[in-house]
């Protein structure tokens, strides 16, 4: 498909989706009503029966015509008597099944190599396989995790006992279990963990700590962005940049070790991207940081929760809170950022191992990749037909399926999910998927094997 | 797809009838039709399953652009009238569209391919299978409707 095909088909795509759909009981004949096929044939028949009737009128006509020539002519023949009009073919009812549309084949949809992390009771987070609501995992603080780029591993920030106690503590623990759960940083009492991203490699983790009362004019703060390497030898807990009675809060983003990249977002009230940060991590463990301030006059910006960066991190994607226009940039760049109009209102979020922005779209799932996007944007639906108004929760940790969140689930206090199928590419998708119940939220995925 | 039930069916149906309802409103402006020609498609699958699930929209598309063709023809007999036009809600909102104003200057023929093409994302080959055309005359089609088009948008 060349760049003018790509156009054509984002215009068709783009303004064809506006043509409304009909009411759903709609979307099957209606028991009783005919088809035009089927009206026509009866159309057809009526006027064949009354050109019947017509004929056989004129037939008698003729025939009385006749008698009366008979009568006054006895050697005429006799005519046979009428015994009826021919009957109308009433249409046959269309076939209707009243089938409500219900998952099928879920033993080939779920995969039990994969999970969700999902909020459990008391609001800390735990971990599921795909097919069963039963809670595996440890409970966690559900603020601030984070899943390794292969699924496989959890980092997340133990809070501390207060300012008297211990300090909170960055840990680390295998979702299948295999492993123990290994404690890598340690706070100073009056110092809370902030916020948790893997490098790229699965190396690393790029975490940010504060102190302070939050927010802008909060008082006394300040917040750093440090690393930890899981390697023996590598950085075990190293500040990168600091803020100090700025206000400010880290939110890391991304840290690609390939080329020694680490980046973040500063916010403060209302929890907005005001600054995005980027650290050069030198050999000699010097630190070039450089900010560039991602506000605007008129709107509300790009909420942190929604900036994300793809899994091999040399992307990131943010959300503008009043427009929904999906912002994508390359991980060093910001100021190089593009944007797709009003599409992430439903949710925005990388397909693992690509560089496929998915989101919703009416009842569609696109699946845009950033690499391919022409100049009118991201391209192209991948599936059809999801549940309106459901919205992208989360892509399975290796890409191959997508879950999405229907509101109004049929429970007390459940949310339903639709499991759906990918393909590999965006048509051989397959469609195939399923419905399933979930007292919590998912929030992220993960992988057993 | 030889094992499909009407549950299944039904299923894959409701998944694709947004796209494929509006790809045959955008080919035949009228709605009637399209919705009649989905029905008559659906109870076709139900009597006869396609063969696989992969690409349902195209299979869809085609067998409902092949009712709605005999729609077209009855209803044109039925109404007495000597050419379809689009009803005016039709009209209407595809006016407000820069694709539907550009569709109007076609025939439903070359609509009916170029939406198949550039909206439900069917290969030249898909369409001329789905059609009974050449591919050659699929492209050709493609092209000539584009250069009008084209001339429309100027």
């Amino acid at each position: 498909m060349d760049d003018r095909d790509k156009n054509l088909t984002y215009m068709f795509v783009r303004d064809l989706d506006e043509i409304p759909l009909p009411p759903r009981t709609e979307w099957r004949r209606p028991e009783g009503r005919e088809s035009i096929a089927m009206r026509t044939s009866r159309y057809l028949l009526t006027a064949g029966a009354i050109s019947a009737v017509l004929a056989v009128a004129l037939i008698i006509g003729f025939q009385l015509r006749d008698r009366s020539t008979t009568a006054a002519n006895p050697s005429a023949s006799p005519t046979p008597a009428l015994t009826g009009l021919p009957n109308l073919v009433q249409p046959t009812p269309t076939a209707n099944p009243n089938v409500s549309p219900t998952s099928s084949a879920t033993g080939a949809i779920y995969n039990d190599d994969f999970g969700f992390v999902v909020i459990a009771q008391g609001g800390n987070a735990t971990i599921r396989k795909e097919s069963s609501n039963e809670f595996i995992g440890p409970p966690f603080a559900q603020q601030s995790f984070a899943v390794s780029p292969d699924g496989k591993l959890i980092a997340v920030w133990k809070p501390g006992a207060g300012a008297s106690g211990e300090g909170a503590q960055l840990r680390m623990f295998s979702v299948g279990g295999n492993s123990t759960e290994q404690t890598l940083v340690t706070l100073a009492a009056d110092q809370r963990g902030g916020g948790i991203a893997w490098s790229s490699d699965g190396a690393g983790l790029l975490y940010s700590t504060e102190t302070g009362s939050f927010g802008i004019g909060g008082g006394t703060n300040s917040a750093t962005l440090g690393v930890y390497e899981l390697a023996a030898s590598g950085r075990h807990g190293t500040t990168i940049d600091t803020q100090t009675n700025t206000g400010w809060l880290y939110r890391p983003i991304a840290w690609d070790r390939s080329v020694n990249l680490a980046t973040a977002g500063l916010t403060g009230e209302g929890a907005a991207m005001a600054f995005y940060v980027t650290v050069r991590i030198n050999p000699d463990n010097s630190f070039n940081a450089q900010r560039v301030d991602t506000r605007s006059l008129t709107t509300l910006g790009i909420p942190m929760g929604s900036v994300r960066a793809s899994s091999d991190a040399k992307f990131v994607l943010g959300v503008d809170l009043d427009s929904g226009d999906i912002k994508w940039w390359p991980l060093a760049d910001f100021a190089a950022n593009r944007s797709q109009a009003g599409a992430g209102k439903r949710g925005a979020l990388w397909r693992p191992g690509t560089h496929e922005i998915g989101f919703m779209s009416a009842e569609q799932l696109w699946l845009g990749d950033v690499d391919k996007a022409g100049s009118l944007g991201l391209c192209c639906t991948a599936f059809s037909g999801a549940p309106a108004t459901s919205t992208l929760r989360a892509f399975r940790a290796d890409g191959s399926a997508v879950v999405l969140n229907v509101p109004g689930g049929v429970g007390v206090g459940q949310t339903q999910y639709v499991l759906v199928r990918l393909g590999s590419d965006p048509k051989s998708t397959s469609g195939d998927r399923v419905t399933f119940q979930e007292l919590p939220g998912i929030t992220a995925a993960i992988r057993f094997r | 797809m030889p094992d499909v039930t009407a549950e299944r069916w039904s299923e894959l149906y409701a998944r694709a009838f947004p796209q494929v309802y509006r790809a045959l409103v955008a080919a035949t402006f009228d709605r009637e039709r399209a919705l009649d020609g989905l029905h008559d498609a659906f109870e076709e699958g139900l009597r006869h399953p396609p063969h696989e699930d992969r690409n349902l929209e195209g299979w869809l598309y085609r067998v409902a652009l092949r009712k709605t063709r005999r729609g077209l023809f009855r209803a044109k007999r039925e109404a007495g009238r000597a050419e379809a036009t689009a009803t005016d809600d039709v009209a209407a909102m595809l006016d407000r569209l820069e694709v539907g104003r550009l569709l109007s200057l076609l025939t439903e023929r070359q609509r009916s391919i170029v939406v198949a093409h550039y909206y439900l994302g069917l290969t030249q080959e898909e369409i001329a299978d789905g059609l009974g055309v050449r591919r050659g005359t699929v492209s050709a089609t493609v092209s000539q409707s584009l250069a009008r088009m084209r001339e429309g948008a100027l």
